[in-house]
């Protein structure tokens, strides 16, 4: 049974898997802000993709230098299938500890 | 300065991310920064960016596998770098240790001075519940309380809990060792827990025990030799037995100030018999009453419900010492206790916060200087694969070891020094027993040294790595960075104008000392020793009391060299309250009312023992009664403006008593009785030996030849030869007197002294070390022009001229400073103007020199160099 994930590694995952191509550190985080009110720090966040990554779950690449960023490239993230299957795993065990609890799922 | 916030912010995250993620790290914050900055604005985009950084410092330091390889091996290299700086420049190394030890010794010497004396508690239980209540009238800004204002505040006022009173007097201890005279403080039975004070051996008095005392702890090893058996022995005080029932605890003496701001010292405690505080007396003011407040109960509550009270019972009294509109001020204790000397004290704690500042700037300017001079390194190193992060460490880390060093030498420094500041200061600093060196001095120092490395590492190393590589590399006479170097030129401004701000106060300092030096203080400085006189017994009428003082006065004179010796109840300079009330004999005819005056009580010899001066008529002849006074010109021309007061009739009453007529006999000089900065007031002298037996305080002046003080065992003995335990205590020349008054101002203005001249040496130092280097920067153009044949004057006029540019402009600065901050010296100047023209001339043209010679210099060396030498060196 592999380690758990934190909650910041389940959300940096699902919004990787959400942006595709686009997953990079300012629009995994802008997507986590959007979705679920989280502030997260540029510190914490990167902790976690390179936890993430050292389990295999991402692939980073480097990505074109842009102007507004001073120049300096920005380091895209690719969704791995043991990234996929990794949240699917979290998403079941959170699923199963709340089934029958008549919770409500739907997001407002 | 947003710029520079955002800049130190993004330095930081370079610093802890790791290298490989740095680019990306910055690149996100950057772009995420620009959003921010269009939404909210640049200054809210800069917080914005700080909080990021902050926030990220500890995931970027806990990145996985961050600390796995080359980072602590990289360390541990650098740190390693570090200590070769030390061999390959010791003289650089040395300069910055030395310079940041000063600043950081002289902050934690001064602080720990301020921590003791103003921070720390006083020794009691709660004692910020602890307050004093003082009556404050026209007449009397700070006086003690009478019985009936005392009984009205201890059963009226809800917001106390206990209220207590003291007073005191001096005695002989007399117990068949050597007599000794102590302090004895009279206090009424809630006094120890109105400070919550319990024996350490035995108890405390209870109600009603007048025949008990408890003693210090000090007293009980020094004189009992810590035996507990002393519980239950009798003391003999002046002929008086009192029973001990308690040793106080160590260093916890109930003792708070005294009327003249000083700390009692009291050592014996009895209680006032209880007649003394019954009743409604309010014919005078003697009461030092002190109060601890209820629980809960803030000091602006209990203020106002006193307040109230005292208006209400000045609306039923017709008369009262200090006048019907007395209000009485609850003072906390220990702003009692140190309020006169808070202001002095934290004006030197900034004096040498500045000579830090100083100090800081200077080694930031060395720094700057030598990563210039390693540009090329740092070049060479970036294109082999340095990354900027890394030789940013790299650059902190040498920094950081000498701060290290530095702070280390000046906590040593401030151990050292401490003690030394202890002996020199004023016997009137309170609290001296509080003052070293303990954990909150050393965490400042630690403090102080981190902030000062920050100013002189991180900038500089933000600069160094600046350098452009094809610069550096490519062309060998590039100038120096354009930005470094008005960061060079501002801290340089920076210190110039400190130094002068802190010279000029030297100077004001050192001019008031030479003001009070100049005082008339209507005594003479040299030539008298004055005593407190103590005799178990006296005799019981004036008449034999005055007989027994002209018999110690006679054998006193017998000692060959003392020339004559007189009585007072007070000598000068030492305040204490004797007051009454005066006017002429027409006045009282034309129901002019009297106004207040000092009283002192003298025998006929006193004036000319203290060296004191006759203007008209005779002193006071043994016989005089109260029919006779001499009075002092401020009272002669009070009274009796424009005309000769000898012959004259005057009405003087003293506090609590009936006034009589009196004949004016002579006319003195104005003696200073609280201070020589304290301008005399207008005096009145009565017969001492017509009430010799009422007297609660014997002071003699002797005036001998030669040395004073070396008179003191031969008048000791005379004394005995009166009686075998007669005391003289409390003995000082006159001189001594002086020096001790003015001794605060003196020490103020030692130690502006001492950080004025360091601040002065610094600032030459660092002017030097940065012209030097500006010079041989241009020593290749220098040498040109002198082989071409340009006039000597005119290259080095033009060489030292940016120096001197930058010396106008910190003078400049440094006066503008010194005018804002002379209003905070004022307090402690005296009769100097703190916005003194020539004062802040003089210390601008000694700034002035000094700041040209670290200019010139330098020029001065570099053009006496041959041109051939150092055109080939380039």
């Amino acid at each position: 049974m592999p380690a758990p994930l934190s909650d910041l590694e389940v959300l940096a995952l699902a919004a990787v898997l959400r942006l595709g191509p686009q997953a990079y550190g300012v629009s995994i985080r802008d997507e986590i802000a959007a979705r679920t009110g989280r502030e997260v720090s540029v510190g914490s966040l990167y902790k976690a993709l390179a936890r993430l990554e050292a389990r295999g779950h991402l692939t980073p690449f480097t990505g074109e230098p842009t102007a507004v960023r001073g120049g300096r490239a920005k380091k895209h993230f690719k969704m791995e299938p043991a990234g996929r299957s990794a949240l699917e795993r979290e998403l079941q065990a959170l699923s199963r500890m709340v089934d029958g609890l008549g919770l409500d799922w739907s997001a407002p | 300065m947003t710029e520079w916030a955002i800049r130190l912010a993004r330095k930081v995250v370079e610093v802890v991310a790791p290298p490989a993620q740095v680019d990306f790290v910055i690149g996100d914050l950057d772009e995420r920064f620009e959003r921010v900055e269009r939404d909210r604005g640049r200054a809210r985009a800069a917080l914005w960016y700080w909080a990021e950084a902050l926030r990220s410092i500890w995931p970027l330091l806990t990145y996985p596998e961050r600390w796995r390889g080359g980072m602590m091996l990289g360390l541990g290299q650098d740190l390693r770098g570090a200590l070769r700086l030390f061999r390959r420049a010791p003289g650089f190394s040395a300069v910055v240790v030395v310079t940041l030890a000063v600043g950081v010794g002289g902050v934690a010497s001064v602080f720990s001075v301020v921590r003791g004396v103003l921070l720390s508690p006083l020794p009691f239980e709660d004692p910020d519940r602890v307050v004093m209540l003082w009556a404050q009238s026209p007449e009397y800004p700070r006086a003690p309380l009478t019985v009936g204002d005392y009984n009205e505040l201890a059963r009226e006022v809800g917001a106390f809990g206990e209220v207590a009173a003291a007073w005191s007097n001096n005695a002989l201890i007399l117990d068949g060792a050597e007599a000794e005279q102590v302090s004895v403080g009279w206090v009424t039975s809630e006094y120890f827990q109105v400070l919550g004070i319990d024996a350490a051996v035995g108890r405390t008095l209870e109600p009603l025990e007048e025949n008990a005392v408890v003693i210090s702890h000090a007293l009980w090893q020094r004189r009992y030799g810590a035996d507990p058996g002393v519980i239950g022995r009798l003391m003999d005080l002046s002929g008086n037995r009192f029973e001990i029932v308690g040793v106080l605890p160590p260093d916890r003496d109930p003792n708070l100030t005294t009327f003249s701001g000083g700390l009692a010292t009291h050592q014996v405690w009895r209680l006032q018999p209880a007649g003394w505080t019954e009743g409604d007396d309010r014919s005078v003011g003697w009461l030092r009453a002190n109060a601890r407040l209820a629980s809960g109960v803030s000091l602006e509550a209990a203020q106002s419900e006193v307040d109230a009270l005292m208006t209400r019972i000045n609306a039923t009294i017709t008369d009262r010492d200090g006048g019907v509109d007395t209000q009485i001020r609850l003072i906390p204790a220990k702003s009692d206790l140190v309020g006169s000397v808070s202001r002095t004290l934290w004006i030197l704690f900034a004096a040498v916060i500045g000579v830090l500042l100083i100090a800081a700037s200077n080694v930031a300017n060395l720094v700057l200087v030598r990563g210039e001079e390693r540009a090329g390194e740092v070049a060479v190193r970036t294109a082999l694969g340095g990354t900027r992060a890394r030789l940013v460490r790299q650059l902190v880390v040498e920094s950081s070891v000498l701060a290290i060093v530095g702070g280390a030498l000046g906590i040593t420094l401030a151990w050292a020094a401490v003690p030394v500041l202890i002996s020199m200061a004023p016997a009137s600093l309170p609290r001296l027993d509080a003052i070293g060196l303990d954990a909150s001095v050393v965490l400042l120092a630690l403090a102080a040294t981190a902030g000062a490395s920050i100013i002189f590492a991180v900038v500089p190393a933000m600069r160094s790595t600046r350098a452009d590589l094809s610069t550096v590399l490519g062309d060998r006479s590039v100038t120096m960075d354009r930005r470094r170097r008005s960061i060079s030129r501002i801290l340089i401004v920076g210190e110039v104008a400190l130094s002068l701000a802190l010279v000029t106060a030297t100077g004001l300092l050192i001019r008031s000392v030479g003001q009070l030096h100049a005082v008339d203080l209507g005594f003479e400085k040299e030539g008298t020793l004055t005593f407190s006189a103590q005799l178990p017994d006296w005799g019981d009428s004036n008449e034999e009391a005055a007989v027994t003082m002209q018999a110690l006065a006679d054998r006193m004179t017998e000692v060959p060299g003392v020339r004559i010796a007189g009585y007072t109840n007070r000598i000068p300079l030492a305040g204490g309250l004797f007051t009454g009330d005066v006017r002429s004999e027409e006045m009282a005819a034309a129901d002019v009312p009297a106004s207040p005056v000092a009283v002192r009580w003298v025998s006929p010899d006193y004036i000319e023992a203290l060296g004191g001066r006759m203007v008209a008529g005779r002193m006071l002849m043994q016989g005089d009664g109260l029919d006779r006074v001499v009075i002092d010109e401020l009272a002669a021309n009070r009274l009796w403006p424009g005309e000769p007061a000898v012959g004259q009739r005057l009405e003087v009453s003293t506090v609590g008593e009936e006034g009589q007529t009196a004949e004016v006999v002579g006319v003195v000089a104005p003696i200073r009785h609280h201070g020589v900065a304290q301008s005399a007031e207008a005096t009145v002298y009565l017969p001492v030996l017509a009430v010799a037996a009422e007297q609660n305080f014997r002071y003699m002046a002797v005036r001998v030849e030669g040395d004073p003080t070396s008179y003191v065992e031969p008048l000791r003995e005379a004394a005995r030869r009166i009686h075998a335990d007669a005391v003289l205590a409390r003995v000082q020349t006159t001189r001594e007197l002086f020096d001790e008054d003015i001794a605060p101002t003196r020490f103020t203005a030692l130690l502006l002294l001492a950080f004025g001249g360091i601040a002065l040496l610094l600032a030459a130092v660092g002017l030097h070390g940065v012209m030097a280097f500006t010079v041989r920067r241009r020593s290749r153009e220098i040498g040109i022009r002198v082989v071409l044949g340009a006039e000597r004057g005119a290259v080095l006029k033009d060489a030292v001229g940016s120096g001197v540019t930058l010396v106008v402009l910190g003078i400049a600065l440094g006066i503008v400073l010194s005018l804002g901050l002379g209003q905070i010296l004022q307090s402690l100047l005296f009769e100097v103007d703190s916005n003194d023209a020539v004062t802040l001339a003089i210390s601008a043209g000694v700034m002035g020199l000094v700041g040209l010679a670290g200019a010139w210099l330098p020029a001065r060396r570099v053009l006496s160099l041959d041109p051939a030498t150092t055109l080939r060196e380039e």
